[in-house]
């Protein structure tokens, strides 16, 4: 009996022993996100307000959001925030939207000057504006960053939003060798000439995609331009960036502006229930998070931290008006009854959106604050009309990992009371995005957050016919096409009469898609977080601060 | 515990008592496997191929997903090799991934070895902690029952093992995750920055695992101890601890070293899940990513270097099992 | 026991004794018999699933969201406002059908392979056997991935994904059992009366191995559904609004603070299914071929 004891203790100890070594002595370093000296907080001795003063640790701010496709920084390459947002902190465009939504100059000295006839703009660059290599900005490295743009090989994914450049598409197409649209003047000041007017193109210089590359380091990278080199004129400058984890970036000490008055700043890619526990434990500064998770914190202790962003931007379900039966438009016209905004919003959003019927956002013009048309027996009444008495079946596929999934999830639920059987497909995102491109999705939930704060970004891109097949809308009329285009080059006090006439065509009268709702965006922030600028979807550091 | 982790070993064929047609006899059995190696090898290669290219989904698009017309799509293809004919572009990928250059990855810029490192630096480190973990904890849940057979203590162990075989890696996870990361705050709720990242990965990984070889262990080492060669032991006088120890636990061991392969290929398929809970960025993340989004030479890569993994592993297990034991060289040996 | 003709083959007789022993010594071990129990009451839940249910599977009652246990919702609800209880009702519906269509491809191929190559064994055994290997060499899960991407997703892609890459050890063996079994007398007899190979392996090989083929499908499904509830959890499963206990575990981890218990109902509906059949499938083998104890 004391031997089989004595074994047993001696067995057990070594357990024991064993699996203390498999903890590791390091458990006492519990922050899992980034530095271990630097994540918590910092003592209390130091006067936080003025960044220049000596504290005894380094400010440090970590974000996480959801950012799967955090694959490179280089916005010529990506369309999505997962690379604007990280790049956003390093690189910057000519112009800046302010609160209200105009533009101010960022390396510009001044807004560029509009000729007469709207088609050209003389711009002058900011002198002794350094990039964090130190070469000073110049023309050309403004004339660098559109050709990249407009590039024969290569072109970046989001040149559509500045292709009104003259002698781009030529460019682009190999047509010519130079791009003509930029004609340089001297190092300092330089001219952007149109094919045509185009109302809103200042602001479409102030998009990210946009944004100044310097051509040294941007040619002398090659194909790690963005992966392992990044440099710009922005207020932080690259340290380290590990494509899908996170970019780390510290202040930029020469910056043109005012400092940053963080010391050291984290984005991280983080999956979103992992970026909530983080964000609790204390380990992440902010975290983003959609409308269904956000409303578990209202009424909690941590609702004072909670921040609504109500986007500029809209959920739609797109139809696709040639195939069957939707491209009945009495058919369509039921569609429209048959769906209940409030009610979606009330369920998995829990009321945390803002519902609308109207495929322009509140705050841009042509926006149209009209009701719901929820009425599912004037639903049923319209698909007898139009010949199919027992209702109809629909099919359609969304991107499995996407809200629009949850959104079809309830829709489907709520289009049953108007005897419309929908079918979801659930597919990964490339199998969806190859049929909605290629026009075969029967009714795509559409998620468009605003690139310029102008009605043509919300309707010009899905309805225009040479678009619409893209967005499975499939949609050509020559009476949508005539308003659209001439909407892009009315002068600015006729504009909003002719996008209010096409937002309302489409909506009521042919009912080409039905407006869900604007979505907004959830935030928790540390306590002695301050001064981030909510940049629609973005997030702006500049003025950032933590005690 | 599965039919499928086990070699069936075939008794019924006589081991062969002659060194020096052993010897030969080894020698053959070590080329047979590395022959038989290299067939599986190239199999592999094809049908991750062949699935690849059936599956529906086109990378470039899931580039371009805001917009781009048909001509730029075009001369992106063009670029990156997709419009040659599907066997030019087999043998390509072949000869490439001989020298074990898979290209670069669409998406991330990267060479897919490049990232295939670095996926398998943090995969690798979380497959030596899950053995670390379900070793010593199998071995030794085994051992106690065993030790304690037909006690209450041995049907509670192995009570323990059944649980911990029926409990799902993810849901596992995320309680420890809940209990350690957030209320007791000891250990990291995700990312692997500090060791410390993979404990609770680890665990949750290797409950399952480690279950399994308790189990193994305990039929093993009652086998073990009923045999005479113990009972002889025991009048002899020796200790049960010395019993235990220096007489049953090798033998008991050895098909521990069978489980070995088997482990290795659960261990690089079930990361993912844990990897998802943790957000640890490792091998089965890297491939289950390069899926959705068709990043075909990411999957290539990932796929051929998983399988080659488990293949390679698996022969290194035969090699050492085949000096071990005799038996299993000449039936194996023969197929 | 049972009168049995004297006109009937030796094999047959052997046959139904040789279950009805296996049966008895069943009974004897209570833990299997409340395994038995506990699938047998799985299956008629799922079966009546309907009838049984509080709610339907998709109804969503938009006044309770996220609520926890209350009168109306025995186990909550979900972020849609749907019954989690009959959710977790119809979720077994999912895991029982996983098991029988996914262990139901497995065995056919695997059985085939395994029943080829154990038989003739020489180069088809090579050929087969490489297959296998090659089959055997991607990790489970992984490979069902793959082939759900070539296939698309859907609950029945899933099942045949799941089949498809488990029939490698249900060949194995089948192929090491037939090796055995050929070389017995009763093939010799039946070869010498003039029967095909065919006949032979499908009359006499194939319902010798019915008791290993019992056994190692009822330790293969608790795989099964692990591995369903594993590809749901990664989102790759069900579609809405099906409801399966591993997608349940997914979408109940970004509500922990609103309705903790989400995630821990479906995980425990999981857990014990698992169990059940784990410990059943060990008394199986225990009962049925005390050989199969290295399995």
């Amino acid at each position: 009996m004391k031997q089989k004891s004595t074994s047993i203790l001696v067995i057990l100890l070594i357990a024991i022993m064993a699996f203390s070594g498999c903890g590791g002595g390091s458990s006492g370093s519990s922050s899992g996100a980034g530095n271990a000296n630097a994540a918590s907080e910092p003592s209390g001795t130091s006067d936080a307000t003025e960044a220049t003063e000596p504290s005894g640790e380094p400010s440090v701010l970590k974000y996480a959001h959801v950012f799967n496709d955090m694959d490179g920084l280089d916005v010529h390459r990506y369309t999505t925030n997962d690379v604007i947002q990280p790049a956003m902190t390093i690189c910057e465009p000519l112009v800046r939207l302010d609160e209200a939504g105009n533009p101010f100059p960022l390396l510009l000295e001044a807004l560029p000057e509009m000729s007469q006839n709207g088609t050209l703009f003389t711009c002058k660059l900011k002198e002794g504006v350094l990039f964090h290599d130190g070469t000073e900005l110049t023309s050309e490295d403004v004339l660098f960053t559109f050709a990249r743009i407009f590039d024969p090989v290569e072109p970046s994914i989001n040149y559509w939003l500045v292709d009104m450049i003259k002698g781009a598409k030529e460019y682009m197409n190999g047509e010519a060798d130079q791009l003509t649209g930029i004609t340089i003047i001297d190092p300092y000041n330089f001219t952007i000439e149109l094919e045509e007017p185009f109302a809103p193109f200042i602001s479409s210089l102030a998009c990210e995609q946009n944004a100044i590359y310097p051509k040294a380091a941007c040619e002398a990278a090659g194909d790690m331009w963005g992966v392992t080199s990044f440099v710009g004129t922005g207020p932080f400058k690259m340290t380290e960036f590990a494509s899908k984890e996170y970019l780390h970036v510290e202040r930029n000490n020469d910056y043109h502006g005012e400092l940053a008055k963080l010391d050291e700043l984290y984005i991280y890619n983080m999956e979103q229930q992992t970026g909530l526990l983080e964000w609790e434990a204390g380990n992440i500064d902010v975290v983003w998070m959609e409308s269904a998770p956000a409303a578990q914190y209202i009424g909690s202790e941590f609702e004072e931290n909670l921040l609504r962003i109500d986007l500029m931007g809209i959920k739609t379900l797109n139809l696709n008006t040639i195939m069957a039966p939707l491209d009945n438009q009495t058919v369509r016209q039921a569609m429209k009854y048959a769906i209940d905004q409030k009610g979606l919003v009330n369920s998995f959003l829990q009321g945390l959106a803002n519902p609308t019927m109207s495929q322009v956002p509140p705050g841009i013009i042509a926006h149209s604050d009209r009701e719901s048309f929820y009425n599912p027996d004037r639903a049923k009444e319209l698909l007898a009309e139009a010949g199919y008495p027992d209702g109809i079946d629909l099919e359609t596929y969304v991107d499995e990992k996407d809200e629009a999934s949850n959104v079809l999830t309830v829709l489907q639920e709520q289009l049953k009371a108007s005897n419309i059987n929908l079918k979801v497909n659930r597919v990964d995102r490339a199998t969806y995005i190859d049929m909605r491109r290629a026009g075969e999705v029967q009714c795509p939930v559409l998620t468009w957050y605003k690139d310029i704060s102008d009605p043509d970004n919300f309707l010009y891109t899905f309805y225009f016919s040479d678009n619409s097949k893209m967005f499975s809308s499939n949609w050509n009329d020559p009476k949508t096409d005539e308003l659209l285009l001439a909407g892009r080059s009315a002068d600015p006090a006729d504009r909003e009469a002719i996008y209010e006439e096409v937002e309302e065509y489409l909506v009521v009268e042919q009912s080409v898609m039905v407006p869900l709702y604007n979505p907004s965006h959830f935030y928790l922030i540390a306590d002695g977080v301050e001064g981030i600028f909510f940049d629609n979807s973005l997030l702006r550091f500049d003025a950032a601060s933590k005690k | 515990m599965t039919a499928s982790m086990c070699i069936y070993i075939d008794l019924n064929r006589q081991p062969a008592g002659n060194p020096q047609y052993e010897v030969t006899h080894l020698a053959k059995y070590i080329l047979n496997r590395l022959w038989q190696t290299v067939i599986v090898l190239i199999g592999v290669t094809l049908i991750t191929f062949v699935m690849i290219n059936i599956a529906p989904g086109d990378p470039v698009a899931v580039m371009m997903a805001k917009k781009a017309d048909e001509a730029t799509i075009t001369k992106i293809r063009e670029q990156m090799g997709l419009n040659e004919p599907l066997p030019v572009q087999y043998i390509t990928f072949l000869k490439n991934a001989v020298t074990g250059d898979f290209g670069n990855s669409y998406f991330q810029k990267y060479p897919v070895s490049t990232l295939i490192a670095r996926g398998f630096k943090v995969t690798g480190t979380l497959a030596v902690g899950v053995l670390l973990f379900s070793i010593p904890f199998g071995l030794i849940l085994g051992i106690l029952a065993a030790i304690f057979r037909g006690r209450i203590l041995d049907r509670v162990f192995m009570f323990i093992s059944t649980l911990g075989m029926a409990l799902p890696s993810f849901w596992f996870a995320i309680i420890l995750q809940l209990i350690f990361g957030l209320w007791l705050k000891v250990l990291p709720i995700s990312g692997v920055n500090t060791l410390s990242g993979y404990v609770l990965p680890s665990i949750a990984l290797g409950l399952i695992y480690g279950a399994s070889i308790a189990r193994l262990t305990r039929t093993n080492m009652l086998e073990v101890l009923n045999q005479d060669y113990i009972r002889t032991a025991h009048a002899k006088g020796v200790s049960e601890a010395a019993v235990v120890l220096r007489h049953s636990l090798r033998n008991a061991a050895i098909p521990i070293l069978t489980y070995l392969g088997t482990l290795i290929k659960n261990i690089l398929g079930g990361s993912v899940l844990v990897e998802t809970v943790f957000s640890i960025k490792g091998l089965g993340s890297l491939l289950v990513e390069g899926i959705m989004k068709r990043d075909i030479p990411v999957i290539q890569g990932c796929t051929i270097y998983i399988a080659t993994v488990f293949v390679i592993a698996n022969l290194l297990i035969d090699l050492l099992y085949g000096l071990i034991d005799p038996r299993i060289r000449v039936s194996k040996g023969g197929a | 026991m049972s009168k049995k003709s004297q006109a009937l083959p030796v094999d047959t007789v052997k046959f139904s004794s040789f279950y009805h022993d296996a049966f008895l010594r069943l009974r004897k071990d209570k833990v299997a018999v409340c395994c038995l129990a506990f699938v047998i009451l799985l299956i008629i839940v799922a079966v009546f699933a309907p009838i049984i249910a509080p709610y339907p599977e998709s109804y969503q009652d938009t006044s309770s969201i996220l609520s926890g246990s209350s009168s109306e919702h025995l186990l909550g609800t979900d972020e849609y406002g749907r019954d989690i209880l009959s959710r977790i009702i119809y979720g077994s519906r999912v895991s029982l059908m996983v098991g029988v269509v996914a262990e139901s491809i497995a065995v056919v191929i695997g059985v085939t392979m395994g029943a080829l190559a154990g038989y003739y064994g020489g180069k088809v055994d090579m050929v087969i056997s490489r297959i296998i290997e090659v089959f055997a060499s991607f990790p489970q899960i992984l490979f069902a991935i793959v082939i759900m991407f070539v296939l698309g997703t859907g609950i029945i892609n899933v099942f045949f994904a799941i089949g498809f890459v488990g029939w490698t050890s249900v060949a194995r063996v089948i192929r090491s059992q037939v090796m055995q079994l050929k070389s017995n007398e009763y093939v010799e007899a039946a070869r010498a009366s003039g029967g095909g190979n065919l006949a032979i392996i499908m009359r006499h090989l194939i319902p010798n191995c019915l008791s290993t083929i019992i056994v190692i499908i009822t330790m293969e499904i608790p795989a099964d559904i692990m591995y369903e509830a594993s590809l749901s959890f990664l989102g790759l499963g069900v579609q809405p609004p099906q409801s399966s206990w591993g997608e349940m575990i997914n979408k109940a981890r970004t509500y922990l603070r609103a309705n903790p218990t989400y995630s821990i109902y479906p995980g425990i509906a999981l857990v014990l299914t698992v169990l059940a059949f784990n410990l059943l499938g060990d008394a199986l083998r225990d009962a049925l071929d005390p050989k199969l104890k290295n399995l």
